[in-house]
């Protein structure tokens, strides 16, 4: 008999706030978080607007007890405030810690750290080559983590650009339901760096001004930052430690679109495989929600709008994009977008596409415009990505 | 979850990939870290591709097609990778990239080629595979776990699953490397610290025994961070008990020995403890060492089950022996991230 998978803990941190409350009150209230950056060193600053953690590296460092004099990746730190809260909101002891699995998606890891330093490596010039670069790998910072944390179970690390925390949970999920695992804490963390911002802006797909995901002259993507977790547990074990439950991973599909490198296929038979196999795996519930993809860019949100179309024919859900609200967050994006699904079940609500004037026709139905109180007894959210790695997710009350 | 090897294939330091020629001499490295010996890729990719394409992605997609010939045609149920670093000549150059042009204007081709997932999202792209598409970047345990994964793939009713490791040096990382003193250069051996090499091993994977078959993935295990040596040994003990093999059935292991004295110590202990009466081998003398080398560990294995051949330059301690039924690869990556494999006879 297949393990049931539930959710028992979350923790996050994006430019919305430091915590799952401060998420929500923003969430609830329409505030945005995305702006000009201030802690991002780039020439792009007054040009372009980012969903950018509303705290520096120092600040950050100082809230986890860490040195500021230690160099730590803002890859690493942003995870260790979401991973330290989701250990917290699960209850887990320090001794239960110790055989938990870490699971940890990022797309960039500690990029934000060599970026800086390349330069003087290239001029040949004098730098503590150690603390400049050994914490590049996206593996260093799920070390990282897992050490802060005092997770010393197995730790896995997946990198698949933009989907890469929603396939971490999947993967968790996986595990569980097989009898691998038993507790673990799954999800991502991605720092803004002037890799990620030089390559999308030479892929043209920046809006510089705040994003309008679903919207006929959306202009492009903004990014953003932050990580989440969420602790994923098994019913017995969910059971044995009378754990509170947020909520049931019930479905969970990854395809590839074998399309294009970088864009999506224009029927987006990627995106409708992975909803399709969720749903299947999910036992094809109703849907109250989508947390789409929507990332902005005209080629996404007319990809995922054919494909949830596909799916859905003419009863399509309830569907936003929270990315106008948070920037799109890469690798941390999957896990932040399932803790705000997890929200909206709890909470009875769900969170709109802020900035949206003109809305696509492409559906029958329009994105929702504002916060609506509803129930909401299962969500799906998708996230598709660079590679043409498409992921979706379905959780329930 | 026992899982055929159907097929295998492997770019290495060292003549690999041509399956006649295969590891007939070993050849020395002329530069500084051990650079794989690459094959014509036109007879894989059309030439204005393959001039395109990042060396890595070139290395991941000719082994890919040499283990996916056996499908004729058909695409696997998944494609599950490993890369501890990802492709970093593209990395460089687009750093290089901003750099030089303080911000300015790029081109996005190197970036595109940047990220980590773009091997396998390329070896799906050109076969045209929809299905399952994963990449761990996990250091010591990216190839761990991608095999691991695969074989949860094939348990929940998957036929077919393509999975390896690889990676690559650049002379930018290695320059990195030895200026934080993880690496000492092929160049000057006086250091005892381990020498670079890079390299893609790929396998199709199956739960089905066919006449092509070449070995079985009895099982795999991960350790992170031990507390001690008694944990490592625990952790051997244990799989060898959850796939019902006697370690007196083990013939050889095949160890991760890299010339480091602190992680050649591991390997030592268990040889005068637990492998006592076994042969050891070693691959990373051809290999070199790099996040993925199990991949490539795993790779000899296989071959030496499935031609039931040892390569005598890889014997470190012990006889030769006539029939392989069952080899055990050890490998451990700066001490924290410990892997113990158990590979069969079909």
């Amino acid at each position: 008999m297949a393990e049931r998978v539930y959710v028992s803990g979350w923790g996050i941190i994006s430019a919305l706030g430091n915590n799952v409350e401060e998420n929500l009150y923003a969430l609830k209230n329409k505030k945005s978080g995305i702006a000009h950056p201030e802690f991002l060193h780039t020439n792009y600053a007054k040009q372009k607007v980012f969903g950018e953690v509303k705290h520096s590296n120092d600040e950050l460092k100082i809230q986890l007890g860490l040195k500021t004099s230690k160099t730590v990746s803002r890859t690493a730190l942003l995870g260790m405030v979401a991973a330290k809260e989701s250990i917290e909101t699960s209850g887990l002891s320090s001794h239960e810690l110790k055989s938990t699995l870490f699971f940890n998606g990022t797309s960039v890891g500690g990029m934000d750290i060599s970026e800086r330093n390349y330069k003087v490596f290239l001029d040949n010039e004098k730098l503590d080559y150690k603390s400049s670069f050994s914490g590049h790998d996206c593996g260093h910072s799920t070390e990282s983590i897992a050490n802060f944390i005092g997770s010393k179970g197995e730790t896995s690390t997946i990198s698949t650009a933009c989907s890469s925390s929603a396939n971490t949970i999947m993967q968790a999920g996986r595990m569980i339901k097989a009898g691998k695992a038993e507790i673990a804490i799954a999800g991502g963390t991605d720092a803004l760096s002037v890799f990620t911002l030089n390559g999308f802006n030479s892929l043209k797909i920046l809006d510089d001004n705040p994003c309008k995901p679903f919207d006929e002259n959306r202009k492009g993507l903004n990014l953003g930052e932050g990580a989440a977790y969420l602790v994923l547990e098994s019913e017995s074990s969910v059971n044995r430690r009378g754990a509170k439950i947020l909520g049931e991973l019930i479905g969970y599909g990854n395809a590839n679109d074998a399309y294009h490198q970088t864009a999506s296929s224009p029927e987006g038979t990627g995106a409708l495989n992975a909803m399709k196999k969720a749903m299947n795996i999910a036992g094809n519930p109703a849907i109250d929600y989508i947390n789409a993809h929507g990332t902005g860019t005209g080629n996404n949100d007319m990809s995922e709008s054919i494909a949830i179309k596909s799916l859905f024919q003419e009863n399509i859900p309830n569907y936003s994009s929270t990315k106008s609200y948070t920037g799109h967050t890469l690798g941390a994006a999957g896990a932040i977008e399932a803790v705000f699904s997890l929200l909206s079940i709890n909470n009875n609500v769900v969170f709109p596409c802020l900035r949206v004037d003109s809305p696509m026709d492409i559906l029958p139905k329009l994105p929702i415009f504002n916060v609506n109180d509803q129930e909401v007894n299962c969500v799906m959210s998708n996230s598709l990505g660079f590679g043409g790695n498409c992921s979706t997710l379905i959780f329930r009350k | 979850m026992r899982a055929y090897i159907n097929a295998t294939s492997a770019i290495s330091p060292q003549s690999t990939f041509d399956v006649d020629n295969y590891i007939e001499e070993l050849i020395p490295s002329e530069i500084d870290y051990l650079k794989a010996i690459e094959p014509n890729y036109r007879d894989f990719l059309d030439p204005k591709m393959a001039r395109r394409m990042a060396r890595i992605i070139k290395m991941g997609v000719a082994t890919s097609n040499k283990c996916l010939e056996s499908l004729a045609g058909n695409t696997p149920g998944a494609i599950i990778l490993g890369t501890g670093l990802g492709c970093l000549q593209d990395t460089a150059k687009f750093l290089k990239d901003i750099v030089e042009t303080e911000e300015g204007l790029l081109s996005p081709t190197a970036f595109i080629q940047s990220t980590h997932n773009t091997i396998a999202g390329q070896i799906a792209l050109l076969i045209g595979c929809t299905s399952h598409n994963f990449t761990y970047a996990n250091r010591g345990f990216s190839f761990e776990n991608a095999l691991g994964d695969a074989l949860l793939h094939l348990e929940e009713g998957n036929d077919y699953v393509l999975v390896g490791g690889i990676d690559e040096v650049i002379p930018e990382t290695n320059s990195i490397l030895k200026k934080i003193g993880c690496t000492q250069g092929n160049n000057d051996k006086s250091k005892e610290l381990p020498v670079l090499g890079e390299g893609a091993a790929m396998f199709l994977l199956s739960s089905n025994e066919n006449e092509e078959s070449l070995a079985v993935v009895e099982g795999v295990k991960t350790l992170f961070k031990p507390n001690n040596q008694d944990e490592v040994i625990e952790s051997i003990f244990n799989l060898l008990i959850e796939t019902e093999v006697d370690m007196n059935q083990v013939d050889g292991v095949l160890m991760g020995y890299n010339n480091s004295k602190k992680d050649d110590a591991i390997y030592d202990k268990l040889v005068t403890s637990i492998f006592e009466d076994k042969s050891i081998y070693q691959f990373k003398h051809i290999s070199g060492e790099y996040f993925t080398a199990n991949a490539f560990g795993c790779h000899i294995a296989a071959k030496m089950i499935a031609n039931q051949k040892e390569y005598p330059e890889m014997l470190v301690k012990g006889n030769t022996t006539n029939i392989i039924n069952y080899m055990l690869v050890y490998n451990h990556f700066n001490a924290d991230y410990h892997s113990v494999t158990l590979l069969s006879k079909c």
